[in-house]
């Protein structure tokens, strides 16, 4: 995160090569995702994000950055179905 | 003058998040209702865009803003122009289809005469329903004139712009005025969405029947006829509020 934050542009093309790599990291893909959304980059975060709690559902916190994502773009019932199985674990 | 504070959803969405979800939604699911909102969205942009090509009169301005209201952006315009916005750059789409709006005001000086085929496009609708056998002809034309007088209230509401009619309406009227143009608002939102979409879109940001039936994809009939049925459930439910003169039949 710091490295990204010192050098956005390089280290994400950084994680896009990683992602190249190893295409089933979750971690990677949360990475990437929330990166992307905070470079207003929002479609392809959210694609991100994503793939992130498909290849993991268990990620908790890959759920609750899409599901909190979802909320504030106006999407209440993707949130609900996303925030779903985080509260199922509480 | 009271604020309008955000309320539900509305505290915790952000604009610019909003916006790329209903592109997302549109190009990549497909899901009905997107386009529409966006549409809803960005049509403002003309209007308040008017004033800035006016060269400072403001008679000029007056003139390009009813005159973007009658005929925002010169036929199907705005929805070619959302088509041809690259999505993954949405913060900018604005400005995009802002430049694009901006080319007919910058050549154009003088208004555009009012939409004649948009009236005749609402007679055609809401005469459509009238059945010629009853034979009470007074009854017809009065139901005719009560369903064209309702389109009128829904154009000169507050979402519309009021090109100084208003002003000759004297302080005893425009309060009452004022009521009826937000009861009959009131039951637009309650209307189904096609419907409520057709009134929408029709009378207060002036696209034409078949714009409306390319967006909601449903034929240019079908939205004759949606427009119809919505003004002739508005008219039932004002006149169970005792606003209108019962049907006459």
């Amino acid at each position: 995160m710091q490295a990204i934050n010192a050098n956005p542009e390089g280290q994400l093309l950084r994680v896009e090569n990683l992602l190249h790599e190893f295409p089933d990291d979750a971690r990677l893909h949360f990475l990437y995702g929330s990166t992307l959304i905070g470079d207003g980059r929002l479609i392809e975060g959210h694609r991100a994000l994503t793939r992130a709690v498909e290849i993991a559902p268990d990620f908790a916190i890959a759920r609750f950055q899409l599901g909190f994502f979802q909320l504030t773009s106006g999407e209440p019932a993707s949130a609900l179905q996303t925030f779903g199985q985080v509260l199922q674990w509480c | 003058m009271t604020q309008n504070l955000p309320s539900g959803l509305d505290i915790v969405t952000r604009p610019r998040q909003v916006e790329a979800s209903l592109w997302r939604r549109l190009r990549f699911e497909n899901q009905s209702g997107c386009r529409e909102a966006i549409f809803r969205n960005y049509t403002p942009s003309p209007r308040n865009s008017a004033p800035n090509f006016a060269g400072g009169s403001y008679r000029r301005a007056r003139r390009f803003r009813a005159a973007s209201i009658r005929r925002p952006s010169g036929g199907d315009r705005p929805l070619r122009s959302l088509a041809r916005i690259d999505i993954r750059r949405v913060c900018q789409a604005k400005n995009q289809s802002h430049r694009r709006w901006s080319g007919p005001f910058k050549r154009s000086r003088r208004a555009i005469q009012p939409a004649a085929a948009h009236q005749l496009e609402r007679l055609r609708s809401v005469s459509s329903g009238v059945s010629p056998s009853s034979g009470d002809y007074i009854a017809e034309v009065s139901d005719l004139a009560i369903a064209l007088a309702l389109g009128l209230i829904i154009e000169q509401s507050p979402h519309g712009d009021i090109t100084g009619e208003a002003s000759s309406i004297n302080g005893y009227h425009s309060r009452d005025w004022q009521e009826l143009q937000h009861s009959v608002l009131r039951e637009i939102d309650r209307l189904p969405d096609n419907e409520k979409t057709v009134l929408q879109q029709h009378y207060l940001h002036d696209v034409s029947f078949k714009l409306i039936a390319d967006m909601l994809k449903v034929s240019k009939g079908r939205v004759s006829q949606l427009h119809r049925a919505a003004l002739e459930k508005i008219r039932a439910r004002m006149n169970s509020m005792s606003k209108l003169c019962p049907k006459s039949r």
